[in-house]
């Protein structure tokens, strides 16, 4: 079986982010970067149908050269071979998804996973255009999946509720945090995965359909009272908030 | 300038969401059209066109073709969809068929731009598409309601079989906490580190007399248990007082709990997106924060 996981090395949200000039991105300078979260359910669960089917196991990224750091971590996670789209501009959901399917269409892949979106634009597209791209099945938002010959899966829906649902290969789905419990890469799996197969490819982007009119900082709601200074203020104050209230 | 709307179906009833995109419509000055791909009990009461499928409640090759069909006949210039499970799953299906481009997750509409949050709320975009048509959804709650009224001239379109097996709804298991009905809720977020620090917010919660609540990743941790967790997939609350301990307010996490009476933010990042929703937020190391409370309450 042939299985390919699809990752984005994303910005750690904690980041404290200023619009970079040409106000149409952020500055990525003194910011820390690191696997999509999503990206990590992803894969995870290629990791473990790659071990439950014996099959082998590619994984991509579209992104600039710190794109590595992330490919690495899916390699000791246990991918077996990685491939770099080199890419420094900031792309679109559909120029992304372009990107990769021109890079894996003559592939067959039997499987394909994503994240469910990326933390730092949620789109939620790549996964689903590529899907299309292929003329595969897709599922999105998937926290449940056994392979027996077809794929079952579980997709989440609002309020608890679930679907359950059932596809034949070749196909792909997106994944929802909660779907595993990632594995965190042990030291051996890291020392093997400097040896595995890496190649980093370039690939000319389609134009993009969107354009960024804008950039900036959310307004401030001014609504919150922040409350600041000393601990032992800033619990008295917080006692005598509740106490206001009636809730203490 | 013409809006397709494509309602969601639950169990045989239409997601109310339906006039959140009537409402927007209606703001952006737009006729609408509606599409419904699977039956439903009661028909939204609006003035336009319903077009009513008969296929199953999610089945996207078969609610695609549906909507290629009408888009066909009406010729929209967008076609909108709320941002849930429903809407972000068939939305890029049709924007890639139809080859617009995709604006996910649109906040609000602005003299022909939409505007998206990125990075968790901490920065804000506005966005149109090149050619001018597009596939857009909306977040939940952020366009207002129209008001229902006028009848909606019907008119039936056929599904066809799709290629995914349809196997049933899973329903959560029975839970002995329900969220909804808490007066008072301690929230942890992922702020508070690890598993070991549950404990001085539970204390908390014990001494306020409140239930323990929980952000998505402290439940897909394993921290706590699902029936803990408030937000767009967990419960949606509106205790007289939400205190929100290391949670930094993502829009899935707002959107279950912005409606509480008094809501005490307690965070490190005074700039973190909770404030938008917060009456007050408390700027300070929680883990030396809380148990300080809690000590002071206990006095």
């Amino acid at each position: 079986m042939k299985i390919l996981v699809c990752i984005k090395q994303v910005a750690d949200l904690e980041s404290r982010f200023q619009v970079a000039s040409g106000q149409t991105w952020f500055n990525e300078t003194d910011l820390a970067f690191r696997l999509n979260e999503y990206d990590e359910f992803a894969v995870e669960a290629a990791v473990q149908l790659k071990e439950q089917t014996g099959g082998d196991l590619t994984v991509i990224s579209v992104g600039p050269a710190r794109a590595s750091e992330a490919l690495k971590k899916a390699l000791a996670m246990g991918a077996d071979q990685a491939v770099h789209v080199l890419e420094d501009q900031q792309l679109e959901s559909f120029q992304t998804a372009q990107v990769i399917f021109e890079q894996i269409k003559a592939q067959g892949y039997d499987l394909i996973f994503t994240g469910m979106q990326s933390s730092d634009k949620g789109s939620g597209q790549v996964g689903l255009l590529l899907g299309e791209m292929l003329k595969i099945n897709s599922v999105s938002c998937v926290v449940a999946f056994k392979y027996d010959g077809r794929i079952e899966v579980e997709r989440e829906l609002e309020g608890g509720l679930r679907a359950k649902l059932k596809l034949a290969t070749p196909a792909l789905v997106t994944c929802q945090l909660g779907l595993n419990q990632p594995r965190y890469p042990t030291l051996p799996n890291i020392m093997k995965a400097k040896k595995k197969p890496k190649s980093e490819v370039t690939s000319p982007a389609p134009a993009s359909r969107l354009q960024v009119v804008a950039l900036g900082p959310p307004p401030k709601a001014g609504a919150a009272e922040l409350i600041e200074g000393d601990l032992l203020a800033q619990v008295s104050k917080v006692v005598a908030i509740l106490k206001e209230h009636k809730l203490a | 300038m013409k809006a397709l709307l494509i309602g969601e179906v639950l169990r045989g009833k239409l997601a109310p969401s339906l006039y959140e995109m009537l409402g927007f419509a209606s703001q952006a000055g737009l006729e609408s059209v509606v599409l419904v791909c699977a039956p439903i009990s009661t028909n939204p009461q609006f003035t336009g066109k319903l077009y009513q499928g008969d296929g199953g409640e999610y089945d996207p090759l078969s609610h695609k073709a549906m909507a290629l069909e009408v888009i066909a006949k009406e010729n929209p210039d967008l076609v909108v969809l709320m941002h849930s499970s429903y809407g972000w799953d068939l939305a890029p299906r049709l924007a890639m068929e139809l080859g617009w481009g995709q604006i996910s997750e649109a906040i609000a509409f602005d003299s022909g731009t939409f505007n998206q949050v990125l990075v968790g709320g901490k920065l804000r975009r506005s966005v149109k598409t090149v050619s001018g048509q597009a596939v857009v959804t909306l977040q939940s709650g952020a366009f207002s309601e129209a008001a229902p009224a006028g009848s909606p001239a019907l008119e039936s379109i056929s599904a066809l079989k799709g290629a995914i097996e349809w196997l049933g709804y899973v329903e959560k298991p029975a839970q002995d906490l329900d969220l909804t009905k808490a007066q008072k809720i301690v929230s942890a977020g992922r702020g508070i580190g690890k598993a070991d620090n549950l404990g001085m917010i539970q204390e908390l919660a014990q001494v306020l007399g409140a239930e323990l609540g929980a952000s998505r990743p402290v439940v897909d941790s394993g921290w706590v248990e699902h029936s803990h967790q408030v937000g767009s997939t967990g419960a949606t609350v509106t205790p007289e007082l939400y205190m929100a301990c290391g949670i930094s307010g993502a829009v899935q996490h707002l959107a279950g709990m912005k409606k509480s009476e008094l809501i005490i933010a307690i965070n490190k990042d005074k700039d973190a997106p909770i404030g938008e929703v917060a009456h007050y937020v408390v700027v300070a190391d929680l883990l030396q924060f809380v148990p300080a409370l809690t000590k002071a309450l206990k006095a």
